[in-house]
């Protein structure tokens, strides 16, 4: 029993330290730091990267906590028309990639698009009559972000919100304060760690974005780094880039951890959660319109933009290459997905057996990878793989005379390593919470009755998780499926998935062939979204 | 058939079991009694083999399944254990999780082995309910019905009525002491609760601090407690303080209710200070009684009384079980009239 224990305890420290491999790649890539390199960079863009990249984060950052405060205010505290019908519908906007959304708005607002054509003909407008803000701007991709990232901020400002003792409004209410001076000088100090928690995760998605910015012509680091990469071939500058582009991440990181930490010391909560005012209809409605916009803007206006488009592409005849990379992406996703879970238990289920310091530091560590931009793991990933191509070539030549080619770097391998990395703290996340449902008498009266810890999981551990199980596949799944720069840089040769080919296609201005990959990829990820909005719901009504 | 010694047990620099030994006979209950921390379910945790202890030996059955040289599996040491959550498994009918230590032998022997174990515990028509779908009492036949099924040499139950309700506790207890009893199995009781400990166990150890008091019957834990603490801790009583004096080669103690002789063989010495153990039932109450004590306070306990007492001489208070009718108020004086049958003193 201790030596199989010890053995899952090996096995996680292995598989943690190749996961871990990656990100150690680009931080060690400074050691042979190039002055000439950094020289001409920082004389030239790198001022822009560094520039453009913190204002997107923190411009996201504000937009993405105003409105999902905001929304989550107002539907913890008054009860409205429609209520219901909102919060079913509040976090669909996490169903939409910010690439999609982007290149869907700039169809809808460009000069040719429905908006500006629909104000010319109204005011007999001609083309230089008046001014129109141009949506492929920073400005843009801050608007364009926050409106499908304000779902983070929301989730977690509504469970504090809700967690508040009732008390605490009462105290406020014999003191005669206000409500608006209840909520600036209770609630929302109470609720700030959790707030700031959504708003570091949502500036994370800021910093890891490369298709808005890419598309909309704004230099970031994620774009820099692409660009250094493919345009100048200098993979070790793009390595020093993400090297430093990792250090405003574990900035943001070290924010999180610090605000998830004290979000728990002020939840403790006594006595009944806030309660809902109810609202009349007038009051209601305007709450509910208001409460609307994130959704309508963020998910409902984009999305039917996108099923016109699709429309008219479908009627236009053949799919095209549609069914080849749809089954290329599932296919991926699918593969990814497995390796991804399985890893997950793994790593669960040893911890569990053996929590010793080393295991939950490994747990802890490869969870940390969502942090980690797209672009950065996939430099992190290619350069130890392509090292071990060549190796492995060299060393094949020599024995056998043949050369297997790019075994690794150039296949899906290094594809579905670079998801493992950015997509295991989503698996880790159910399996831990599952797992730690599970009673340990649970284990023990399994062994007792003969089982060894091998069966123990097979038979007892795997049946009580597969709800876990599922949510995790289901997430995995729609998260690969929608990643877009690593697959870009790391996929095979000729080797199409649907975010790649939407990505392609926008680029190329073929904004109504993309409408066709890009609502899959919107349609299949509501599914994780729904899945989440009925977790949501349970939570709060657990503290009603 | 269970035989522990000079066990002792530690986690990093904190000693949880200190020199433990008990030993229990074919067919014979024991009990671990102590209060919460005193390292009892640690103990347990040891002879299932979930810890290893540092020193000392564990023979269960005919074979020695831990000590310096040897750490047999859990698995493989044949003890079943009914947990204090009862552990059943929520995602297997009853019938598949009393069949689930029986895995490896054939069908048609699981299936005899498994209906048996349902029959002992009255459960044939639960088989293919689920745990959620049974009430607290039903879940516990269960568990017990899982851990005989593979018939395991030694039956270990951690705290295993501690989650049921006391009316069931009780019933439940006394069903299966003669459950066990017909089945001729041997079992150790994990329990903080003196009830529960004497109406299951042949024989109770009482562990505190690390250490085994005493390891003897209930009787003798109450009549005979070998230490101070097991004194206190079993049944009620008071102490009353004495001085030690040597006499015909016998030691006798005096106090304010009398002397009393004192057994040979303890650790005590002419001249030191003692402490009489007076029980309630070592005073019965007689009006005509010469000795006169006040009545300092009482609860009413339906057929007896429990009266608190004062003597007239000193602050030393004493406790006196007297029947329902004997009425007597808060202030009053009391007549009492001492039957020390087992004279019990420490120093």
């Amino acid at each position: 029993m201790q030596l199989k224990a010890s053995a899952f305890s090996l096995y996680t420290v292995l598989a943690g330290l190749i996961i871990g491999l990656p990100i150690f790649v680009v931080l060690l890539s400074f050691y042979s730091l190039d002055t000439a390199v950094w020289t001409h960079l920082s004389e030239t863009v790198l001022s822009g990267y560094i520039y453009n990249s913190l204002v997107l984060a923190l411009g996201v950052g504000f937009g993405a906590t105003l409105l999902g405060t905001g929304l989550a205010w107002c539907v913890v505290s008054y009860d409205f028309v429609g209520k219901i019908w909102l919060q079913r519908l509040i976090l669909l906007p996490l169903a939409m990639p910010a690439y999609i959304i982007a290149y869907t708005y700039t169809g809808l607002l460009d000069f040719s698009g429905p908006v500006q054509s629909t104000l010319r003909t109204w005011f007999e407008l001609g083309k230089q009559d008046y001014w129109f803000p141009e949506v492929r701007s920073l400005p843009g991709a801050i608007i364009m972000m926050a409106l499908v990232l304000y779902p983070y901020v929301y989730i977690l400002a509504r469970t504090a919100f809700a967690e508040q003792a009732q008390k605490f409004r009462e105290v406020s209410v014999l003191a005669g304060v206000s409500k608006f001076q209840h909520f600036l000088q209770v609630a929302l100090p109470l609720a700030r760690p959790a707030i700031m928690t959504g708003a570091a995760l949502a500036m994370m998605e800021a910093l890891a974005d490369f298709g808005t910015v890419e598309y909309f012509g704004v230099s970031t680091f994620t774009t820099g780094i692409y660009r250094t990469w493919f345009g100048m071939g200098d993979i070790q500058a793009a390595s020093q880039l993400s090297g430093l582009l990792c250090m405003f991440v574990f900035a943001l990181l070290v924010l999180e951890k610090q605000s998830r930490r004290s979000a728990e010391t002020y939840s403790s909560r006594q006595g009944t959660g806030t309660q809902a005012l109810k609202l009349s209809i007038g009051k209601g409605t305007t709450v509910l319109f208001l409460c609307s916009l994130p959704l309508i803007f963020g998910f409902i206006v984009p999305f039917i933009q996108l099923a016109v488009w699709a429309l008219a592409y479908t009627d236009a005849g053949s799919l095209g290459e549609y069914p080849s990379y749809a089954l290329n992406s599932a296919m991926l996703a699918a593969i990814g997905t497995v390796v991804i879970v399985l890893l997950a238990l793994m790593f669960s289920y040893a911890k569990r057996l053996q929590a010793t310091k080393l295991n939950r530091s490994v747990v802890q560590f490869v969870g940390l990878g969502y942090a980690m931009p797209g672009t950065v793991i996939a430099i992190g990933v290619l350069i130890p793989l392509g090292w071990l191509d060549i190796k492995l070539n060299l060393f094949t030549k020599h024995f056998f005379d043949v050369q297997p080619g790019l075994v690794f770097s150039g296949t899906i391998v290094t594809l579905i390593f670079a998801y493992t990395i950015r997509f295991m703290s989503v698996a880790l996340h159910n399996t831990e919470a599952g797992i730690q449902r599970i009673k340990p008498s649970m284990d023990e009266a399994a062994i007792t009755l003969g089982d060894t810890r091998l069966q123990t999981l097979f038979k007892v551990h795997i049946p009580l998780l597969s709800a876990s199980l599922l949510s995790a596949c289901l997430l995995v799944f729609v998260d690969i499926l929608k990643e877009l720069p690593a697959t870009l840089v790391l996929r095979p040769f000729n080797f199409n998935t649907l975010a790649v080919k939407t990505f392609e296609l926008a680029s190329d201005e073929r904004l109504i062939d993309a409408a066709l990959p890009a609502i899959t990829i919107v349609l299949v990820g509501i599914l994780p979204v729904l899945l989440l909005t009925r977790t949501l719901n349970q939570i709060e009504k657990k503290h009603a | 058939m269970l035989d522990i010694r000079d066990l002792t047990l530690s986690y990093g620099d904190n000693t949880v079991l200190h020199n433990v030994s008990l030993s229990l006979a074919q067919g014979e209950i024991g009990c671990v009694l102590g209060p919460s921390g005193c390292g009892k379910t640690t103990l347990l945790r040891a002879i299932a083999g979930f810890k290893k202890p540092e020193s000392g030996c564990i023979t269960i059955g005919e074979q020695t399944v831990c000590d310096e040289l040897v750490n047999i599996e859990v698995a493989e040491r044949k003890v079943g254990v009914i947990f204090q959550d009862f552990a059943l498994f929520p995602h297997l009918s009853v019938e598949k999780n009393i069949a689930y230590g029986l895995q490896k032998i054939n069908k048609q022997e699981r299936k005899t082995l498994t209906d048996s174990a349902m029959a002992l515990v009255d459960l044939q028509d639960y088989a293919h309910k689920y745990p959620h779908e049974l009430s607290g009492g039903q879940q516990q036949r269960v568990a017990i019905a899982r851990a005989l099924a593979p018939k395991p040499d030694l039956l270990l139950l951690d705290e295993a009525f501690s989650s049921l309700d006391p009316e069931l506790r009780e019933r439940l207890s006394g069903e299966i002491r003669s459950l066990l009893k017909k089945q001729n199995i041997t079992a150790l009781l994990i329990t903080h609760d003196q009830t529960e400990a004497f109406a299951m166990a042949d024989k109770i150890a009482v562990l505190q601090d690390h250490v085994c008091h005493q390891w003897d019957t209930a009787y003798a834990l109450y009549h005979e407690p070998a230490t101070e603490f097991v004194a206190k801790f079993i049944g009620e009583g008071t102490f009353i303080e004495g001085t030690i004096r040597q006499e015909n080669q016998q030691l006798i103690i005096d106090t304010h209710l009398g002397s009393f002789l004192l057994e040979p063989g303890k650790p005590l010495a002419e001249g030191i200070k003692g402490k009489l153990l007076v029980r309630p039932d070592d005073l019965r109450h007689q009006d005509e009684s010469l000795l006169k004590a006040q009545v300092v306070g009482r609860s009413f306990r339906g057929a007896h009384i429990m009266y608190r007492l004062q003597l007239e001489n000193s602050n030393e208070t004493l406790l006196c079980l007297a029947p329902s009718h004997h009425d007597h108020a808060v202030g009053e004086s009391f007549g009492i009239h001492l039957e020390i049958e087992h004279v019990i003193c420490f120093a």
